[in-house]
């Protein structure tokens, strides 16, 4: 299901990477599991397990939330979020600015360059499984990602204040190592099923629905949203919430042509429940209008240019309507070059 | 006379009808059916458990492994089958496969392995190797951008909290769908789909984003 998401894809291969050398746990573990096994056995209380189990659960969401709000003191930009109709109007207006976007396609063997500054959360949970709270400090990246995946990308990050130089790390166009084999002992087929050596990552991906109609259904199938199988109470936010994920999950995956860039946001236009922030800045000082879809816990939006409706980043807001930031991505700019480490202009 | 006869006959039918229960079912599991049969047949005989030990061992000791590496990983699996077997009698038997049943109760076993989670992906943090400089062989700089690579992720991953990191790494190296993921940690899908969208836009940062649309130089 992950297939072509650049960072699902990296994932898996990390994890062929530290496949185990044998095939299964040494063969002297099945003896002891089941002779243990079959044991007169010790049954635990039947109900004890399960109250224990909600009250951890519900005392683990409480620390959670009381950390996110005692240490974040970044305040919120903008006013108070208004009405739906302004919110598919911006993201209408942001479609025809994508449709009239003339640039050129790129080229196989060019490179997608992206510079951005994100902050990320500050919640952590250390090794003994207590909460910390760390400084987020805002990373300037510059990535260059290989327009066909048949390259090697590049990363440079380095702290966006202070003196700090970039640090770099390589992409490497055929992922990390040789993927492991396919099948488990059951015949389901397990996380690596490529045997191919070489599985490019492409930053650019052409195939996507043109129209709005095609692309809700490609979001829908995306966040695995299917009319029915939701849970027990699909309440109309957490559909709301999924699809608006698919669509920012999807505009950061890869560099997408402009007519589908365009379906893109007349898809997320038809998203129930949306609504704006005015005036919002963002990393780089620039006045933005939000767009977004918020539910008990926070919102999530995609910030635009309010005059050419330019996408200029996106952010996770904790707390419904006055809330504090969890996390932001302020895109600085995106242009195609010829090769990695290469600075337009 | 007649009355103890019948009385009799109708233990040893329901004996036997008992007897050729079993064999269906010991058969039908060894044919390979459900795992939800082969729990069932588990709980008349323990040694029926050896079907889901043999059909899923190797992938969640797999999983584990990436996860905490050898040592633990073993323990981590074997007290997992232990953890199943003692409440196989709780296993939802309108559902034919046991694998989300079982990645749930592996999820536990490994938080309770979190220190030693958090040195393995350290461990792999800290693996220290230059950035190759130009002009060395392919193969060469290949392996070295591998390593940094997995650096960067291994970082994001011991960085990630240990909720949203379940989630990503049951997708992405259990290969459980969204609802398998759900069934497994018994949580709701939203909460599923919130908690991989927070795990995956952490570890898209610390890969460097990539944006939408063009050249934005004005802003500069």
């Amino acid at each position: 299901m992950n297939h072509g998401m650049p960072d699902m894809t990296m994932l898996e291969e990390l994890g062929s990477a530290l496949d185990p050398p044998t095939a299964g746990p040494p063969a002297a573990l099945r003896g002891r599991v089941l002779a243990a096994a079959t044991q007169p056995p010790v049954r635990p209380g039947r109900g004890a397990g399960l109250r224990w189990r909600l009250v951890a659960a519900g005392a683990m969401a409480a620390a959670l939330t009381a950390a996110l709000f005692i240490t974040h003191t970044v305040q919120v930009g903008g006013h108070a979020p208004v009405a739906r109709a302004e919110a598919a109007e911006i993201l209408q207006q942001s479609a025809r600015a994508a449709r009239a976007d003339a640039t050129p396609l790129p080229r196989p063997d060019q490179f997608v360059f992206t510079e951005s500054v994100t902050v990320g959360e500050s919640l952590s949970v250390e090794a003994d499984g207590t909460q910390r709270t760390r400084a987020a400090t805002p990373t300037v990246s510059r990535v260059w990602r290989s327009v066909d995946g048949t390259r090697d990308g590049l990363l440079r990050t380095r702290p966006k204040s202070g003196t700090g130089g970039w640090s770099q790390t390589l992409l490497p166009r055929c992922g990390l190592v040789r993927r492991g084999d396919a099948t488990a002992a059951s015949g389901r087929q397990v996380t690596a099923p490529a045997p191919a050596a070489c599985k490019p990552v492409p930053a650019y991906r052409s195939d996507l629905p043109t129209d709005g109609a095609g692309m809700l259904a490609y979001l829908n199938a995306r966040a695995q949203l299917s009319a029915g199988h939701d849970e027990a109470n699909p309440g109309w936010n957490v559909r709301a919430r999924a699809l608006f994920a698919a669509v920012e999950d999807t505009l950061h995956d890869w560099y997408l042509p402009a007519p589908a860039r365009a379906a893109l946001f007349e898809a997320a236009a038809t998203i129930p429940g949306m609504s704006v922030v005015h005036d919002v800045v963002d990393d780089a000082g620039r006045h933005g209008v939000a767009v977004g879809v918020s539910d008990g816990a926070g919102r999530a939006d995609l910030i635009f240019d309010p005059k050419t409706y330019q996408l200029l980043g996106s952010r996770e807001v904790a707390g419904a309507q006055k809330g504090t930031l969890q996390g932001h991505t302020t895109i600085l700019r995106v242009v195609i070059v010829d090769r990695a480490g290469q600075l337009p202009g | 006379m007649p009355d103890g006869d019948a009385g009799a006959a109708g233990r040893v039918a329901d004996d036997e009808w008992f007897g050729a229960t079993v064999g269906v079912v010991t058969r039908l599991v060894a044919e390979g059916v459900t795992d939800a049969v082969a729990i069932q047949a588990s709980l008349r005989d323990g040694d029926q458990f050896a079907v889901l030990y043999d059909r899923y061992a190797a992938e969640l000791y797999r999983y584990a492994y990436r996860r905490v590496g050898p040592q633990a990983a073993e323990d981590a699996v074997a007290d997992c089958f232990l953890a199943a077997f003692r409440q196989r009698h709780r296993y939802d038997a309108t559902r034919p496969m046991a694998l989300p049943w079982l990645y749930g109760i592996l999820t536990k076993e490994l938080a309770r392995r979190r220190r030693r989670e958090q040195a393995h992906f350290r461990a792999l943090a800290r693996v220290v190797e230059d950035v190759a400089p130009q002009g060395l062989a392919d193969q060469v700089v290949a392996r070295v951008s591998a390593q940094a690579c997995r650096r960067t992720l291994a970082t994001a991953l011991s960085r990630l909290p240990s909720r949203d990191r379940d989630v990503l790494l049951l997708v992405a190296w259990g290969g459980l769908t969204y609802e398998e993921v759900a069934q497994a940690l018994r949580l709701p899908l939203g909460t599923v789909r919130s908690r991989l969208h927070r795990a995956r836009r952490r570890v898209r940062a610390a890969l460097g984003e990539i944006g939408p649309s063009q050249d934005m130089e004005e802003w500069r």
